[in-house]
Order: structure tokens, then sequence, then C-alpha cells
């Protein structure tokens, strides 16, 4: 009897013992959300700041747009770390408030600039400093090794074939650190007006591709020539004053950092009901990361393509001149 | 006994409580802020450093610890959060200091610590800066060398010396004076590595060299021509025409003109008085024009255009294909000139022409259309020429053969789209059945992965110009292809056996060439088991659509023979194809 007391006793304990505590949040204020894409084909590196109220216990944020922009001196800074030493300190200075539609729209955040290159394969540290609010955010990530096209490739003059009968293979190397990779083509025309000819550039992108540490040495997507012409045919506006002339395409691919990776691959066929919730900022919300591209210019459709551009189901209305030259209707 | 079981199963149940509470979440790591400062003292010149990597032997990616300094500890933080934990510090004032640091982790723990230094009075030289304006101009520009800038970390400004090196000789040019600004003028062009030294009253200086570009060129001209040549080739003149340059704000002023046409630095014309300048180029393709206007002290500036320079125009490539190559009296002819091309004309721009009477006058009715239909009105062999002439009136010619035969069936044409040229048939209505009046030539190459598959048509002898007039010759299976484009198919035997009770009940004579049935039967020979080529102008058979056996039509005429025969696959005969009304 005493003995199956004490054992209920202990699985009592045991029981209570083994309760998770969950951590709802005990901050009380609002938490800095960050976003920062370096860009390792530029030198101009920007980062999108703003404010957000997470906790249960938080106040409730005033009505205002601009209460979700951070007021006060607000440091930022990304370190660049090579061999475990900080070679590099980079200040970033705001130049204003978002008003653009570009990766993460919102016109309620601070655009903060720094003018540094990246270099491949190094550890970047970002570390916010809110006086405010006596306040740290950090992140770090690895920045992406270079990486290129293997096919298509040059020699200068070898024709892409964008037809029902063939779709083309992208081959590149891999990308140290990257996770995530998207194929496009830039598209460059001549759209003839009665006033003038104007040089113009579209950028084809396709699906990404989530390749973290696939083996072998090469990744592949396929183009499909259809969904090519489809979507050309989606960003370009009919319009029939006007004729279009193929002038040349060049092919390359995105690399996305890890973090990047990660954020776009939660993003797919994600449940509208479900709060997204990857990040990678200590003490904040958002992404830091970054894109490398690796690209071949200056190829050209073979006839047949530049035929099926003017005339294919899906673009004829886009009045692109055949590969003679000509237009017939 | 039974304490002992319950001491037991209490001290594995206790186990178990602490063992289970390992996933409880884990304490932040506490930070503790230690660092060494080295030297421990030093002067005002001395470039302290820092060195904190204790604080951080617990910190990694999970853990991150970030550090700054307050270097007075007046209470302001000089040094923003960083996780390097190496940081240079130099202070201008002698004294002693007390330096804060302060390390804190993501969870918000922080630790202080406290370092003192003493700092002596140290000399350094001044730290020149140099400005130069403009850094790049003619010889005529008076060029601003301005230092002032420049600071002694000890001394003030105005107790610093300047002189200067302008050519950049490594000679001074000027003694030392208190000016901090001074300005000159070059009498040549160059490059030159202009050079100011700052002194201090302790007779410390440094130097600091800039480059500044020295050249001819003026702002003031406008430089820009015309070139007229519209389409011009290799043979053609262009008119440049530079009227348009000026001096800015000076009409008056007198300039010259010189071009380099290739850009290549070879001046083909030097100082002319006229902007007009004409040449023939002589290199085809994109050429570059360097137009150089000077004036009159000796100042240019140069533009420079990309004009084309076509070729000497080629003449047009004509060619004229026949449709239906054999026919009657009746029949209708077809011609076309698709493949007519020409390297500088659209083949829209091009003129065409036709004479399907071969009196050399070419016939006014068919002008300009691409392709045309016509009747002969005599028996025979009838030459059709195309005359195609391009926008510089370059013309060319190509000419093809018809036959009519005597003959009053009803003919046609049947085209074959499947191969990389369109190929025409001449046909004849035979009762209810239209009939190819030529073999079949048709060859398809594999596509990408086999499809299509190929059709592997076999030459006579090996030779395509007996091709062409006789046509191919086919094993069955590759008859079974099909060789017949879309609506056509082999013959039967019983429909080639009521064909010839019908045109040549008494012998195959009216099936050959120029025979009344209008087939126009060859003898094509055919090839043999060895895959020997044989009987050609003596022997043809002609595949049928019979199967289980196999059937050919055969013709010998030097036999005289002329029926149906079982034979195997793998010889190579010729295919006519057939067309239900």
């Amino acid at each position: 009897m005493i003995m199956r007391n004490l054992i209920l006793i202990c699985i009592a304990m045991f029981a209570l013992s083994c309760d998770t505590e969950i951590h709802v949040s005990d901050e009380s204020g609002p938490v800095p959300v960050v976003y920062c894409i370096l860009n390792q084909d530029d030198t101009i590196q920007r980062l999108l700041l703003s404010k957000s109220y997470l906790s249960i216990n938080a106040d409730i944020p005033p009505s205002s747009a601009d209460s979700l922009l951070i007021t006060g001196k607000v440091n930022v800074t990304i370190e660049t770390v090579e061999n475990s030493q900080v070679t590099e300190v980079n200040r970033f200075f705001p130049t204003g408030v978002s008003k653009d539609s570009g990766f993460f729209p919102n016109d309620r955040q601070w655009i903060y600039q720094g003018n540094f290159k990246i270099k491949e394969k190094a550890t970047y540290r970002l570390i916010i400093e809110i006086k405010n609010w006596d306040y740290v955010a950090y992140s770090s990530f690895q920045s992406l090794g270079s990486f290129s096209l293997v096919d298509p490739a040059y020699p200068v003059g070898r024709k892409i074939h964008l037809l029902d009968d063939h779709n083309p293979l992208v081959h590149w190397t891999r990308s140290e650190n990257a996770a995530i990779y998207q194929v496009g083509f830039r598209l460059h025309f001549k759209e003839i007006r009665s006033e003038g000819i104007m040089d113009k550039t579209l950028n084809i992108l396709f699906a990404t591709t989530f390749r973290r540490d696939d083996p072998g040495a090469f990744y592949s997507y396929t183009v499909n020539s259809n969904q090519f012409y489809k979507k050309l045919a989606e960003l370009i506006p009919s319009d029939s004053s006007l004729l279009r002339r193929y002038s040349g395409t060049d092919v390359f691919v995105v690399a996305g950092s890890e973090s990047v990776g990660f954020y776009l691959n939660s993003l797919q066929g994600q449940d509208p009901f479900q709060f997204f919730d990857y990040k990678n900022i200590f003490n904040g919300q958002g992404l830091f990361g970054s894109l490398l591209t690796a690209e071949t210019k200056d190829f050209q459709f073979d006839d047949q393509s530049i035929d099926s551009l003017a005339y294919g189901s899906f673009t004829k209305q886009l009045n692109f001149l055949d590969s003679d030259g000509h237009r017939k209707n | 006994m039974a304490i002992g079981k319950t001491r037991q199963i209490v001290l594995i149940v206790i186990a178990l409580i602490l063992w289970s509470c390992n996933d409880k979440p884990a304490e932040p790591l506490p930070v503790e802020s230690v660092f060494k400062v080295i030297p421990e003292s030093g002067s005002t010149i001395t470039r302290f450093e820092f060195n904190a990597a204790e604080t951080f032997l617990t910190a990694n990616d999970e853990h991150p610890i970030l550090i700054r300094y307050d270097w007075q500890n007046d209470g302001i933080w000089d040094q923003d959060y960083t996780s390097s934990p190496l940081i240079k510090h130099r202070y201008l004032k002698p004294g002693t200091y007390r330096v804060r640091m302060e390390a804190r982790n993501m969870s918000d723990i922080r630790d202080t610590s406290f370092a003192t230094i003493v700092v002596a009075q140290g000399y350094s030289p001044p730290v020149v800066h140099l400005s130069i304006q403009p850094d790049s101009s003619n010889i005529y520009t008076q060029f601003s060398f301005d230092a002032s800038k420049t600071y002694d970390d000890e001394d003030s400004s105005n107790l610093l010396t300047f002189r200067w090196d302008f050519d950049g000789d490594g000679n001074w040019d000027t003694g030392f004076d208190h000016n901090p600004v001074s300005l000159h003028q070059y009498d040549a062009s160059g490059k030159f590595n202009a050079g100011v030294e700052v002194k201090d009253p302790t007779n410390r200086s440094s130097v600091l060299r800039k480059m500044v570009t020295v050249d001819l060129l003026n702002d003031s001209i406008k430089a820009t021509f015309t070139a007229d040549g519209g389409f011009s080739t290799v043979v053609d003149v262009f008119h440049f025409n530079a009227s348009g340059s000026r001096f800015l704000g000076r009409d008056d002023k007198k300039l010259t003109y010189s071009w380099d046409i290739l850009c290549d630095g070879l001046w083909e014309a030097v100082n002319l008085t006229s902007p007009l300048y004409n040449l023939v180029i002589k290199t085809e393709g994109i050429v570059r024009v360097k137009l150089r206007v000077t004036d009159d002290r000796g100042l240019y500036m140069d533009t420079i255009k990309k004009i084309e320079v076509f070729p000497e125009n080629s003449p047009p490539n004509a060619v004229i294909v026949a449709g239906n190559r054999l026919g009657n009296l009746k029949s209708n002819y077809y011609f076309h000139s698709y493949g007519t091309s020409d390297r500088e004309t659209s083949i829209l721009d091009l003129k065409y022409q036709w004479d399907v009477n071969e009196d050399g006058l070419m016939e006014p009715e068919f002008d300009n259309l691409r392709e045309i239909n016509c009747h002969f009105a005599t028996l025979g062999k009838h030459l059709v020429r195309l005359k195609v002439t391009d926008s510089h009136n370059d013309s060319s010619t190509a000419t093809d053969t018809v036959h009519v035969y005597n003959g009053s069936h009803e003919t046609g044409v049947m085209v074959d789209k499947r191969q990389f040229i369109t190929e025409y048939y001449s046909t004849v209505k035979i009762g209810n059945l239209w009939w190819t009046q030529e073999n079949m030539k048709v060859e398809i190459k594999p596509g990408p992965g086999g499809k299509p598959p190929a059709l592997v048509r076999m030459n006579y002898a090996g030779d395509t110009t007996l091709t062409k007039r006789y046509g191919g010759l086919y094993d069955y299976n590759n008859v079974l292809y099909p060789i017949c484009p879309k609506g056509w198919r082999l013959p039967t035997k019983a429909e080639f056996q009521e064909m010839v009770n019908l045109e040549a009940p008494n012998g195959f004579a009216p099936l050959l060439l120029g025979g009344s049935s209008e087939m126009h039967i060859l003898m094509g020979g055919y090839i043999d088991l060895t895959k020997k080529s044989v009987g050609l102008k003596s022997v043809t058979n002609i595949w049928l659509a019979d199967r289980n056996p196999l059937y050919a039509w055969y013709i010998d005429i030097i036999k005289g023979e002329d029926r149906p025969v079982i034979v195997s696959s793998t010889y190579g005969y010729s295919v006519r194809c057939v067309k239900s009304d």
C-alpha cells in the first residue's frame, strides 16, 4: 500500500515535471522587422526596416501609417568576417521611406543603404542598434560562392531553339552556401513606332528550384518552350500600333543563400491560414541573406523560334517580326 | 525487503524525473566582459589595441555576443556595437583615461569592465589633404592646388607651411610658405604627378602627390558631323559634313577639320578649312569615323560615329520550281519562285518577271507574281524563264523545263511538304483514281530522338542525278513508312491491273513515257538482294499495296514482259502513289 502510494505520488510528480514551458512572449513593446537581401552582383546594398507588434502583451499600436516606422537614432552595421576576423565594417544610412513595390512591398519602412561589394563565401553579420529602445537585433549568414552557367554556352552564334519539339536545358555549377536557384531569360527587342525605335529589355523568370545539398557537380532546369511564350504574352502588352523586332537573349541563373532558400521554400504551397514564421533575425523578424547571378549574354533564337514568336498562338498578337524581318498578317 | 523494493522504485522514478527534465529550455549563457589594452600606456600618436577575445569565448552563431566601448567613461558610448574582439583607438590628448567596455548577448544579459590608460604627449607629422581643380584640362587652364584641409594633431593649421612640385619631377618649384592654396598653368600637355610637402613647427613633414592630366581638348568646341551615304557600298562615295560643328559662343572662331576614317590613328585628311569631305570607304561592315575640330589655338575636340558600309551589291539568287513537269495541252502548269533570295534586298521588294513562251520577252500579265499558272499551246519541251531584279537593278534568271505530251486526261499536282524542300509530282486521273506520273523521290532524315523516323531512299548505283529523273528506290519496310503523303497511298494489284486493262490492254507501250495512258513510266531499274543496281532503262518494278504475299508490278521492255510478280521485301523498287477521286 505504501509502495503503491509512493509510486502514484512519483508518477504525478513525473507528469507535472514534464510540462514544457511555453514562453509566449515576455516582450511588451514592438520588435524590428528587417529585410536585407544583399546583392552580390552590385555595390549598392539596401535594407528595409520597420517594426511590428507581435506580443499579446504589446501596446496596441496607433492607427496611423507612420506607426510602423521606427523613430530615433538607429545604427545599422554589416560586418564582413573572413577567417574568424572582422575585416570590414560597413554602415548603412537611411535614404527614405519605401514607396516601391519591390521584393518586400511596404510603404511603412525605412530604406537604409550601404555601398560595398559582397565577398564570396564570407560571413556577414548584421547589427541593428535602436537607441531609443536600448535594443539590439542581430543576424548572420554565409555569402554565396561563385558559380557559372554550363549550358547554354558559347560559342557565340550558337542559337537557342524554343519550340514544341524541344525544351532547352539550362545547366549550371553549384554555388557554395546556396539553397535555391531561379532560371531566367532576359529578352532584348526593339519596339518600332512611327515616332522612332526603342530598345526594350524584359526578364522572364521561371520557377524556383530548392537545391541545398544535392549531390553532383551540376544542377539543371528544363525551360518549357510553351511556358516561355505564354509568360512573354502575359508580360508584354499587345499594341497593334507598333511592330517589335527580336534582338537577342541573355540566359541567367540567380542563386539565393540558405536563408533566402528557406524563406522562399516555406512560401511554396503555404496554407493561407498558417502564419509564415521563418526568420533568421535575433530579437526581430525578417530575413538576412544574399543573391548572386550567373549569366551568359547575347544568344540568338534560331529562325524557327523567331517565327514562332511572330506567329505562335501565344504571342502572335505582340506583333513581332519574323525571321525574314517581315510581318504577314 | 518491501521497504528496500520501495526505495529502489522511488530512486528509479526520481531518476526518470531528472532525466525527463532535460528538454526544458536552456538557460541563456552568461556574459563576462573582459578586455586587454596593448600597449598599457602610450602617447597621443599611439594606436591602442583593445582585445576582448576572452569575452567572446562563449560566443557562437547561436549565442552571439556584441561589445561597445566608452573611451573615457563619460557615459557616452563612443564605439558602436560590434562582433569584432579587436578594436583600435587613438587618444589625441594626453591624460589618464578610464575605459569602459560593455558586452551583451541577445537575451539582453550584459556585463561591464574597465581599464585605465595613461596617454603622454606625442608628436606626429601633418596629415595632408590635397584637392586639384580641375584634375584634367587643357594647357590654357589655371589649375588650383588646395591643401587647406591638411591638419596636424599637435599644431594649429596656421603654423603649417607648404611647398609645391607641379610637374612631378621631384624638384620643388616653390619655397615653404603659409599659403595652402596655389595656382599653376602648364605650358605643355601630359600627365604630371604633382605634389605638396607640408611641414609643422617641429620640422616633421609629409608629402602627398596626385596626378594631373593636361591635354589639348577644348570643351567649348562642339564637334559633330553627318554621313550622307544612305545605303552606300564599298564603291559608293560617302559625303561627310561637319558644318554643324562650332565654337560655343564664338561663331567667328576659325575651325579646321581632320578626318580619321577607320579610327586607326591614320588621318585621311588633316586641318581642312572646309567642313565637307567626300570619300569612298572600301572597308565593308560597321566602321568608326573620327572627326577632330581644331580651333586657332590648336585646341580641339573629337567625335566618333559608326557608319555601315555595305558590300557591293550582289544580284538576287533566282529560284524557279515547276509544280508539274508533265502534262498535256489541257494541263494547268504551276510554277513558283519560293526560295529566291537577295543579300541586300528584301524578297518582298524584289521584282519578278516571267517568260513562258520562249520569245525572250517577259509576259506583263505575270509581272511581280511569285507564283503563276499557265497553259502551253504546243506539244514538246517548253523552257520557262524567271527574271528577278533587286533594288539596285541587278538581276538574275532561272529556268525550268516542262513537257507537254499528247493526251486528254485530266492532270494535276501532288504536293509533298514533309521535307525541308517541298516536292511536287505531276498527276493524272485514270478512271476514278489519280496517279502520280513520276516515281517518288522522298527522303526523310530522322529528327531529334528519332521522331520522325527516317525514311531511307536508295539511289540507283548511288547516283542522285539518276534519282532526279527516275525517282528513288525503296525496300518494302520503307514503303510502309508511309511513303505517300497524306491522302495518297500505294496502288493495289487490282487497281494497277484495272489501269492496265483500261489504258494498255494490248501491251505496256501506252504506259511508258509519252504513251497515251500518260502514266509516263520510266525504266528506273531496281536494287537486288545483293544491293546491286540492275536494269536501268530496261526494267522497272513498282511496289503494290498487297501483302502476304508481297507484290510488285514488273515491266521489262527487253523481254517484253508486263505483269504483277511476288517479290521479297528487301528489293529496292520504284513507288507510284494513288488517290481516290
